[in-house]
C-alpha cells in the first residue's frame, strides 16, 4: 500500500467555497459522512475542534492538516481540499490556508493505513511539494503531487 | 567535524505533527551541515529508534514532544533541549542553532 492508494478521488475537491475555518471542517465532514468513512458528523467534528484547540494545525505556507480521532471513524482517511478563497487558521505563520488535509482516524485503526497518513504528513514538509501544490490548477494536479510524491519516500 | 545531535518527535494523536517536525529537524540539520538523527515516537509505534551508541554520540537531545517521552530514561545525564512538537515545523533551523547552543553550554 502507498500513498497513492489512501488518496480517493472522491475526497479530492478542488475550489471548495468556505468562509470560515469552522466551514471548512463542517463542509469536509459532511463528504466523510456521504461517503462512510465516519457515522456521525457532530462527533467527529468534536474531536477535531477539540484538536484545534490544543494548537495549531496550520503548519504555514497556506497548508493545514487537521485531524479528528473518534469511535465515529469507521477507516482512516484523508480528504484533500484546495479553497478557492484563503481562510484564516492562526496557523504557525499567520498566514491563512489554502489547502486543507483532513485526517480521519478511528480509535483503533489499521496501523499500515495510519503509516501513510504519516507519510502523508511528512511529505507536506517538502518545499519541492509545497511547490506543487502553489502550482496545482485542478484535482488532478492535486492527485499526481502525491502520485510523484510517493518515489522520494 | 560536523556537530551532531539527536531528538525525539512526539504528539498527542501521533499521526502528523510527529512525523512533520521529524522532517523538519532533518532539514534544518541538513541545511546547517549537522548530524541528525531523529526517533519518532508516534501512534504506529517507534521509528528509527536511537540506540545507547547513538545517545552517546550525541552532543544534545531535542525533546519536540507534546507528550512524555517514551523511555525518557534512555538520556539521562545528556543535555536536554525540550521545545513543542509545533516549534520546528514552525522555525526549524532556529531550534538546531538553540540545541548546539545547549551542548556547548
Amino acid at each position: 500500500m502507498n500513498i497513492s492508494q489512501v488518496i480517493k478521488p472522491n475526497l479530492v475537491l478542488y475550489d471548495l467555497v468556505a468562509n470560515t475555518k469552522k466551514e471548512v471542517i463542517n463542509k469536509l465532514a459532511d463528504l466523510y459522512q456521504k461517503t462512510g468513512v465516519i457515522q456521525e458528523k457532530e462527533a467527529y467534528i468534536i474531536s477535531v475542534m477539540k484538536r484545534e484547540e490544543e494548537g495549531t494545525t496550520g503548519i504555514g505556507d497556506g497548508i493545514a492538516i487537521p485531524h479528528g480521532q473518534s469511535e465515529t471513524v469507521k477507516e482512516s482517511a484523508v480528504v484533500i481540499a484546495k479553497l478557492k478563497e484563503p481562510v484564516e487558521w492562526h496557523s504557525l505563520d499567520d498566514l491563512p490556508v489554502k489547502y486543507v488535509f483532513l485526517l480521519a482516524i478511528p480509535d483503533e485503526g489499521d496501523q499500515e493505513h495510519l503509516k501513510i497518513l504519516s507519510q502523508l504528513a511528512g511529505l507536506l514538509m517538502d518545499d519541492d511539494v509545497r511547490i506543487q501544490l502553489e502550482k496545482s490548477k485542478s484535482k488532478v494536479d492535486l492527485i499526481n503531487i502525491f502520485k510523484k510524491g510517493v518515489d522520494q519516500l | 567535524m560536523k556537530r551532531k545531535l539527536i531528538a525525539v518527535t512526539a504528539c498527542a494523536t501521533g499521526v502528523a505533527h510527529t512525523y512533520m517536525a521529524e522532517k523538519a529537524l532533518i532539514k534544518a540539520a541538513k541545511e546547517l551541515g549537522v548530524l541528525i538523527k531523529v526517533e519518532t515516537q508516534g501512534a504506529t509505534g517507534i521509528g528509527n529508534r536511537l540506540t545507547s551508541k547513538d545517545v552517546s554520540i550525541g552532543e544534545a537531545v531535542i525533546f519536540a514532544t507534546d507528550t512524555k517521552v517514551r523511555d525518557a530514561e534512555r538520556f539521562d545525564g545528556k543535555k536536554i533541549l525540550q521545545i513543542g512538537v509545533s516549534e520546528p515545523i514552525k522555525n526549524g533551523k532556529g531550534v538546531i542553532e538553540k540545541a548546539l547552543k545547549v551542548a556547548d553550554e
